[in-house]
């Protein structure tokens, strides 16, 4: 057993994506937990005497339009954004797991039904779709979560439906289903643990996905509301004035940027190792 | 190859009558009375019904239903629209020629700058060019695109001042010659386009050079090698000849972002299009014309999903002979 | 051993059955139909036809024939995953076909396979013993019950209880082999299907496989029906020998009668490349 994490725990080392990728993703996650405590100024106190600050000492981001501390906001940003990119990722992952594995594994009029939804909501324009929702309803973070995995789920599930299919013809599942073994089990131990590589790799793609999408809807003013702000809403405000204050959209834009390229990072070099085990 | 065409034909249909039934229920879930939009929630009774009646929301259900499909599909009319008062469908196709414009030639240089750097890439695999551009282009791939148009526009247009910063048009536009029009409407487009385009082209560049990279590792290409055939026959006859396939059917499965991918960029340059115009609808909760842009890019959508399946089928040869 | 009494309620049956056969198949005939896109077309092959034979209690009867042949397919519609065009198959009395999937819940694991590649037999995400384990789900062991009789099994077909937590590439070919037999044992299965046992395996190790099976069809009385192209493999371990061409039986008899005195010219083929192929061994 410890040989065996301990040679996976090299392989995954000694692949250049997973090992940055993970030192990205592991820096801007602490920042997110432990980054607002270290924040200068509260996020949200306007100091009318302080507006448009370019970066100095005293702020190192430079203020906004109402003399906020840009690099307070943008460390309390980081909580919303990445809370609202993982929870619809985890949320995406569940709807598209669970249907997926249905469609899978029992077949039949279940699979048909399920792909027929799928193939439906995968005609609509994620972004256009999502702004019908948000637009003609009140958007709450609530809101946005949801229908943000209720818009993406669909090529999880597809994923997870054809690998489960390619499952159930290996020799180890027919051999599992003569020991008479229910479906639960079958599912449980035998096909999600096999799922697991090809999972891990669409998380991570799906985190950074969604974080450019909350940045996008943030970005439209139909994300999150003031006074709370994503890195989207800072990048936002960056627009309102283009006179020349680029350091409002500038950091917010790059730390989604490190944050995007720390995901993908890991997810294609996840996709490497799994693809290298294969052959 | 008929039947199967045909049987996607049926598919479509059904998957076009399904979508805009889901959009009507979407409109239909959502919370809030919509005449609130018009006048305050204090006046009179009356004047809010007559409102009503006069976009149709006092009908019941399934009338509205029926009249919905029988107006929005066959005759894309969406009545007018709740800010400007103009005609919705004529709003909504005004939109899109600079939507298609835009999108298309970004497509277009994104496909031909994308596949070109990868093909190369893939060939100098490891060396500083590959290196460098993979690094570059994995930076494009991670980046909203909203955010390289607001640096893009921030360095060109409000630094340097070279290019116009937003519209498609300058104001004087008619009055300029022939020659002078068409430059105004490149130098619009020069920053639009190029932002757009190097975020597709970022897309093409991982894909043609993944697929270049497992052509040229793969046994037949070895047994070529093996054979003595000159290298640049090799790459450009045999590899290529194989990857180019899945290729177009990536080209293929992206023309649905013919329509809706420029969303954001059109918001961040002020371009009329069909995404600035569902933005700005959504900001005023104008609802004729949220449901217009919306359904448009559905049927833009499901179009370019049967374009693409169309040009697969006659593409790839295993599925032409079956 | 200690002998577990089985939960499943069939022993009173079984007895009843003892002078039956355990496994009899009546006039299987399989195919696969091939549907094109869209089930606009299909194309029906048909592989086997109409085939009868039956294994008694102790007894290994083995089935012989070419690659693509259709013997895997048999041994998959007797495991109730390919379903037949026509006939019966009965095992312990029950029509398997015709029971409801939750009757033959109860007896499938008395009905077990080894298939021939010991690779992908088993879960790459599994401990063996997680494997072995998983074989006696259905007899409701206590976890001290389960743990012996997971120490006897591993001990029976020879294996290091050290290996119990390694995960199955961790093994080599013949190991996971062992851990295949011993996961089938498990289940206190009446019936083993062998399915090229030991194609993937080194003749070194194929020999100790074959020794193996031999002293557990004595120890464990039990009946195996083994499916093989390899006319010697059949010869050391099976009582009857049916030989299979083109979808249909040509020959059958005991195994001594089918050797000495084939009925058929391409048995008499299969015979004498076997004889070539054991004369360079």
């Amino acid at each position: 057993m410890t040989r065996l994490q301990g040679m996976r725990h090299s392989r995954f080392w000694s692949n250049r994506n997973c090992r940055y990728g993970t030192i990205i993703v592991g820096l801007i996650l602490l920042m997110a937990i432990i980054g607002p405590l270290f924040a200068p100024y509260d996020p949200t106190q306007q100091n009318l005497e302080q507006i448009l600050q370019p970066p100095s000492l005293k702020h190192i981001c430079g203020t906004d339009f109402y003399g906020r501390d840009l690099l307070s906001r943008l460390l309390h940003g980081s909580r919303i954004s990445l809370g609202v990119s993982l929870s619809a990722t985890f949320l995406t992952m569940l709807i598209g797991i669970v249907l997926g594995l249905l469609a899978g594994y029992f077949r039949g009029w279940l699979d048909k039904f399920l792909m027929r939804i799928v193939d439906i909501l995968l005609g609509f324009p994620r972004l256009f779709i999502i702004l019908l929702i948000v637009g003609i309803s009140r958007s709450t973070l609530l809101m946005t979560i949801v229908v943000l995995a209720g818009f993406s789920w669909m090529e999880i599930a597809r994923l997870v439906r054809a690998e489960t299919r390619s499952i159930l013809t290996t020799n180890y599942l027919m051999a599992a289903q003569a020991l008479g073994l229910n479906h639960f089990r079958l599912i449980i131990a035998y096909i999600l643990p096999n799922l697991r590589g090809m999972l891990l790799t669409s998380t991570n793609l799906l985190i950074a996905s969604m974080l450019t999408i909350e940045s996008s809807l943030s970005f439209l003013g139909l994300g999150v509301n003031e006074p709370n702000a994503s890195w989207g809403t800072l990048l936002s405000q960056g627009r309102l004035d283009p006179t020349g204050a680029w350091w409002v959209a500038l950091f917010a834009g790059i730390a989604i940027i490190i944050t995007v390229v720390g995901f993908n990072l890991l997810g294609d070099g996840l996709n490497q190792i799994q693809s290298e085990s294969r052959t | 190859m008929i039947k199967r065409l045909i049987s996607r034909l049926i598919e479509f249909i059904v998957v076009l009558f399904i979508g805009v039934t889901i959009i009507f229920i979407i409109i239909h879930l959502a919370p809030g009375d919509p005449s609130l939009q018009f006048c305050s929630p204090t006046a009179p009774l009356e004047q809010r019904e007559l409102l009503m009646h006069r976009f149709g929301l006092d009908q019941p259900l399934w009338k509205q239903y029926t009249i919905w499909l029988k107006n929005a599909v066959i005759q894309f009319d969406f009545g007018i629209s709740f800010f400007s008062g103009k005609q919705v469908g004529k709003m909504v196709r005004q939109a899109l020629s600079p939507t298609l414009l835009l999108t298309g030639l970004a497509l277009l240089f994104g496909i031909l700058a994308g596949v070109f750097l990868g093909i190369q890439a893939a060939i100098r695999q490891n060396k500083f060019f590959d290196r460098f551009v993979t690094t570059i282009m994995f930076a494009f791939y991670s980046m909203p695109s909203f955010w390289l148009g607001l640096i893009l526009l921030q360095i060109f247009a409000v630094q340097l001042n070279w290019l116009p910063s937003s519209q498609l048009v300058s104001v004087f536009h008619e009055q300029f010659s022939c020659g002078a029009r068409l430059w105004d409407y490149c130098r619009h487009l020069i920053l639009p386009v190029s932002t757009l385009g190097l975020i597709f082209a970022a897309s093409f560049y991982r894909y043609s050079r993944n697929a270049m990279l497992t052509a040229l590792s793969s046994e037949y290409i070895l047994a070529a090698q093996a054979r003595g055939t000159p290298r640049n026959h090799l790459i450009y006859r045999y590899a290529l000849g194989n990857s180019l396939l899945p290729l177009i059917s990536l080209v293929g499965t992206s023309l649905p972002v013919l329509f809706s991918g420029a969303l954001m960029i059109e918001v961040v340059f002020g371009l009329p299009g069909l995404g600035r115009l569902m933005t700005d609808a959504v900001l005023t909760r104008d609802y004729p014309v949220i449901v217009a842009a919306a359904l448009l890019s559905f049927f833009a959508a499901i179009i370019g999903n049967l374009m693409a399946d169309i040009i697969y089928l006659i593409v790839d040869p295993r599925l032409r002979h079956s | 051993m200690v002998s577990i009494k089985s939960n499943l309620n069939l022993e009173p049956e079984m007895n009843h059955l003892s002078a039956n056969p355990i496994l009899q198949v009546e006039n299987l005939t399989l195919g696969y139909r091939r549907s094109a896109w869209f089930g606009t077309s299909s194309r029906q092959q048909l592989i086997i036809r109409d085939i009868s034979f039956a294994i008694q209690p102790n007894e290994t009867v083995a089935l012989v024939g070419q690659s693509g042949v259709g013997k895997t397919s048999i041994a998959n519609s007797i495991l109730r995953f390919l379903k037949p065009w026509h006939g019966n198959i009965y095992f312990l009395g029950q029509n398997i076909w015709q029971i409801p999937a939750s009757r033959f819940r109860l007896i499938r694991p008395r009905l077990q396979p080894i298939f021939q590649d010991s690779a992908t037999a088993l879960n790459p995400m599994m401990t063996i013993d997680q494997a072995i384990m998983d074989g006696m789900k259905h007899l409701k062991l206590s976890h001290a019950e389960a743990q012996q009789r997971l120490n006897e099994l591993l001990q029976m077909v020879e294996l290091e209880p050290a290996l119990c937590n390694h995960y199955p590439r961790q093994l080599s070919g013949g190991q996971r082999q062992r851990v295949v037999i011993a996961r089938a044992l498990a289940t206190e299965p009446s019936l083993l299907i062998l399915d090229e046992p030991l194609s993937a395996l080194d003749l070194v190790t194929a020999v100790q496989i074959i020794d193996l099976l031999r002293s557990m069809r004595q120890r464990l009385n039990l009946s195996c029906l083994l499916i093989t192209h390899d006319l010697m493999l059949a010869q050391q371990l099976a009582d009857r020998i049916i030989v299979l061409k083109d979808g249909v039986v040509i020959d059958s008899g005991p195994t001594q009668q089918i050797l000495t005195n084939p009925s058929h010219h391409f048995t008499r083929q299969l015979i004498h490349a076997a004889g070539i192929l054991n004369r360079k061994t």
